[in-house]
């Protein structure tokens, strides 16, 4: 994006109903001033951040106030797995890990703004439509910004070998068809991971026969509450491996991700809940390593195994027929697609050690007189 | 007589008062250097170029490694 096009305001805002708002109302600066430098003296860019309420709450009073404690604006459930793998620490280092939170991490929130006016501040912003407000933000420059590394490519189909998610290349879904505006500006006090939100989409909102105890599918009454959706529906995704932050002679932030892999591993679900029953899940593997955050402070993650490195994640490859769906002893027996101690480094088996499938919760291959009939 | 120029005063004020103003003439009227800096195309593309010697270019670490 140009310079000059992050900036432009297109001169149809001006007839829309925020066009009516005077530009100073919610920016500050010095509207009257010619002088581009002086004019811009207590400027604010984002007034939609970190609260919205004195902007956007004015009129949408319900919505700003649970969006100022929403997972986009606090990015909370990172700093909540970091404390974890930090366990209690000195205040130094304490300090030092929250420099890094804010330098890495953080960059990575979004506002109101962020989402209905430009792009994230992640991308360095620039406004969507010439500062015109968007109802619904367009999917490819506001989701794909922040979440382009993975899930939007997944989504999308750009990863090589790997068809586009069936909801975007059959049914021409956007992320905002199944993230609604109630999860997006859902309050999030005390939500400890975004799979605990209970404002996140659940398949069976739109396919409520496949969970059914009726369910015309005998593979779907088989293995319903057993069994993940993603395990038989989600193709390989993008795993992330070794990344390193620091800050560079320039002090511009730094990150260096050692590699990325597409794979497909099923694991244990650690934490079994009325909420979330299944015992397979499909596991994601984020990029941290004991050493993520040592440029700040060395050794910092002293409690490391607090939290698995492969979790529970949503591949966003979902298509009806995947190879391990396509028959029974596709998966079932099928060591290859289930998370194994082999499949670990040193370092994270300790940490892992209630995710693995171990031989002995590796479901057995059937013998051909034992499968359902369809 | 000063009551007849007062009664024709009225007459040409009052309409002037409930004419509709339009929305862009509202914000004209703010005489917003905002708006007439940020709508004009080329005044903006001048002014980046302006910017960026006063500010630098927006900086990306070259130690970035792998995909973010």
């Amino acid at each position: 994006m140009e310079p000059y096009e992050k900036i432009y305001v297109d001169p149809a805002f001006l007839e829309t109903e925020h066009g009516q708002i005077a530009c100073v109302d919610c920016h500050g600066g010095n509207p009257e001033d010619p002088n581009w430098q002086t004019a811009h003296d207590n400027l604010v860019k984002d007034p939609t951040f970190p609260d919205p309420e004195k902007t956007c709450g004015e009129c949408h009073p319900d919505i700003a106030a649970g969006a100022a404690t929403s997972l986009h604006y606090t990015i909370a459930p990172i700093g909540r797995v970091i404390e974890r793998r930090m366990g209690p620490a000195p205040e130094n280092v304490r300090q030092a890990m929250a420099t890094a939170r804010e330098r890495h991490c953080g960059q990575c929130h979004a506002s109101c703004g962020q989402c209905h006016v430009s792009r994230p501040d992640y991308v360095r912003g620039g406004f969507l439509t010439g500062h015109q407000f968007k109802k619904t933000p367009p999917m490819e420059t506001t989701c794909a910004s922040c979440h382009g590394g993975r899930i939007f490519g997944e989504f999308t189909g750009l990863n090589k070998k790997i068809p586009a998610d069936t909801h975007f290349a059959d049914e021409d879904m956007t992320c905002m068809d199944c993230h609604k505006a109630d999860q997006m500006h859902a309050a999030a006090d005390g939500v400890a991971t975004r799979r605990q939100s209970p404002t996140r989409p659940r398949c069976e909102a739109c396919h409520p026969e496949a969970v059914a105890e009726d369910s015309p599918r005998p593979a779907h009454q088989i293995h319903r509450r057993k069994v993940a959706c993603q395990v038989c529906h989600a193709q390989p995704a993008k795993q992330c491996y070794g990344c390193h932050v620091g800050t560079d002679k320039k002090n511009i932030p730094y990150f260096k991700c050692q590699k990325t892999t597409l794979d497909f591993k099923i694991g244990l679900n650690p934490d079994p809940s009325p909420d979330r029953p299944c015992r397979y899940s499909v596991k994601r593997h984020p990029p941290i390593v004991p050493e993520t955050f040592d440029y700040y402070s060395p050794g910092a993650l002293k409690h490391f195994d607090q939290e698995p490195t492969w979790k529970s994640g949503a591949p966003h490859t979902i298509r009806r027929r995947t190879p391990q769906n396509a028959a029974c002893n596709n998966c079932h027996g099928n060591r290859e697609l289930f998370l194994d101690v082999k499949d670990l480094a040193d370092w994270e088996r300790k940490a892992n050690a209630a995710v693995v499938v171990s031989d002995e919760n590796l479901p057995p291959a059937i013998a051909p007189e034992d499968m359902p009939k369809n | 007589m000063k009551i007849a120029a007062a009664v024709g005063t009225l007459c040409l004020v009052t309409p002037l008062i409930f004419l509709p103003v339009s929305p862009a003439s509202a914000l004209d009227a703010s005489t917003s250097s905002c708006v007439t800096c940020h709508t004009d195309v080329k005044g903006l593309i001048r002014l980046g170029w302006e910017v960026e010697k006063v500010r630098g270019k927006a900086r990306v670490s070259a130690e970035n490694e792998g995909e973010g």
